[in-house]
């Protein structure tokens, strides 16, 4: 995307298509990479993402800050994760490590994001919060303000969520019973080097 | 003990592999069309005459705030909170819920107004929106609002105006609690709105250098204080 995000705003407001198609684009594929993560889960994630995009366009004339649209894009969608998990708990659907994979050609797709065996079963072991700011942290890079924005929460808060949420992985057992594979296609193995902490 | 980072980093990678297909967006743009045709296919010309004959009603009578039971959608979202998920500040229940956010409110609703603008409330496809004026518009859902007003007894917007126009307006939507704002400003008198109905609109001008908005509650009481100079510092 080459244009600046304020120009394609104003364009989409006024009605060019392909301005709103490209807002569209930004604003389903963030929603669905943090959603995948998030909720475990490729396939919901899809669903998930299109509310959120839906959302944005419709919600577009009422944005303040053109330029402070991926903010506004992460609001939105960890407010519609939010709301699929309620969905999903109040309809008692399986957990998170046992949701069916292969409906839609979804399978490949859980099997190459999880593709670490263990990693799903060790991340359904944490909050969805604390899935909600490692999402954010680790798919886009997100810093702790940009992550209290989007959750609503203080720095301080995001800081604890995600101290914990690694803590957590770290001492899991999924992770620890599980040696590292080889991934699909061409992913390579990769040793564990050296671990950084996030600023 | 694991190392997770390059796990994380590698988790990472992958989940930016993952794009919409083309399907999907069209799908996205369909839904949003038709959603703005749905509205302006809804009888909104009905709902706007309701809220300004209810203005002209709220500006000679003074309606008193009635608090119920909190609607289905604010119960079950605090209802389905996990256990290491602390509201911060206090839930929004009873008496907290403003006007515009509670079940029995069905139709547009006037929450404030400066002159001839009006900050009307209205729910759209079970969002909760607000238009001010002509131009100001924005929808989210309820979780969201009861979310920030849970932290904050004010969600503040504006100024209104734009760069180099010092004169507009300060609006926002608030708790249930708060029954009245003033504004203070450096060099002129306070100026108090009617916060009733979960929301207000104040006339402001960046050169009488706004200072602080005071939340007060039924009793006069101040509840919260919020520094808005910052906000105007655009149009110095």
């Amino acid at each position: 995307m080459t244009e600046r995000i304020e120009v394609l705003v104003a364009r989409a407001r006024q009605g060019d298509r392909v301005a709103e198609s490209a807002l569209a684009q930004r604003a389903a594929a963030r929603a669905l990479q943090v959603a995948a993560v998030a909720m475990g889960d490729a396939h919901a994630a899809r669903d998930v993402s299109q509310e959120v995009a839906v959302r944005v366009l419709r919600g577009l004339g009422g944005l303040r800050a053109p330029d402070r649209f991926d903010a506004w894009v992460y609001r939105i969608a960890v407010s519609e994760i939010r709301r699929a998990y309620r969905q999903r708990s109040r309809r008692a659907e399986v957990p998170l490590q046992e949701t069916p994979s292969g409906t839609r050609g979804e399978g490949s797709a859980n099997e190459m994001l999880f593709a670490r065996a263990g990693l799903r079963a060790a991340l359904a072991e944490l909050s969805e919060r604390e899935r909600m700011a490692l999402a954010l942290r680790y798919v886009h890079d997100l810093g702790d303000e940009q992550i209290a924005k989007a959750m609503l929460c203080r720095p301080g808060t995001v800081r604890s969520l995600l101290s914990r949420a690694r803590a957590k992985l770290s001492a899991s057992h999924e992770l620890a019973d599980h040696a590292p594979r080889a991934g699909h296609g061409s992913v390579a193995l990769r040793s564990p080097g050296i671990a950084k902490e996030h600023s | 003990m694991t190392s997770v980072q390059p796990t994380l980093d590698d988790l990472g990678r992958r989940a930016r592999t993952l794009e919409p297909t083309s399907a999907e967006v069209d799908a996205i743009l369909r839904r949003a069309h038709e959603a703005k045709e749905s509205r302006l296919r809804t009888p909104r010309s009905i709902a706007i005459i309701a809220a300004l004959t209810l203005s002209l009603v709220a500006a000679l009578v003074a309606v008193p705030a009635t608090r119920t039971a909190l609607g289905n959608a604010i119960d079950a979202f605090f209802g389905g909170l996990a256990p290491d998920h602390p509201v911060n500040g206090q839930p929004l229940r009873g008496p907290l819920v403003p006007a515009w956010m509670r079940a029995e409110t069905k139709r547009a609703l006037v929450v404030g107004g400066v002159g001839t603008d009006r900050l009307i409330a209205y729910r759209d496809h079970g969002a909760y929106c607000f238009h001010y004026g002509a131009s100001v518009a924005e929808c989210a859902d309820g979780h969201e609002w009861a979310q920030e007003l849970a932290q904050y007894p004010v969600v503040l917007r504006g100024p209104t105006g734009g760069v180099g126009h010092p004169v507009g307006a300060l609006y926002g939507f608030t708790r249930g609690d708060v029954t009245s704002v003033t504004l203070t400003f450096v060099n002129r008198p306070s100026v108090r709105a009617n916060a009733r109905n979960g929301g207000f609109a104040i006339h402001t001008d960046a050169r009488w250098k706004p200072r602080e908005l005071e939340l007060q509650d039924i009793r006069g009481q101040i509840i919260a204080t919020v520094n808005v100079a910052g906000r105007f510092t655009a149009y110095r």
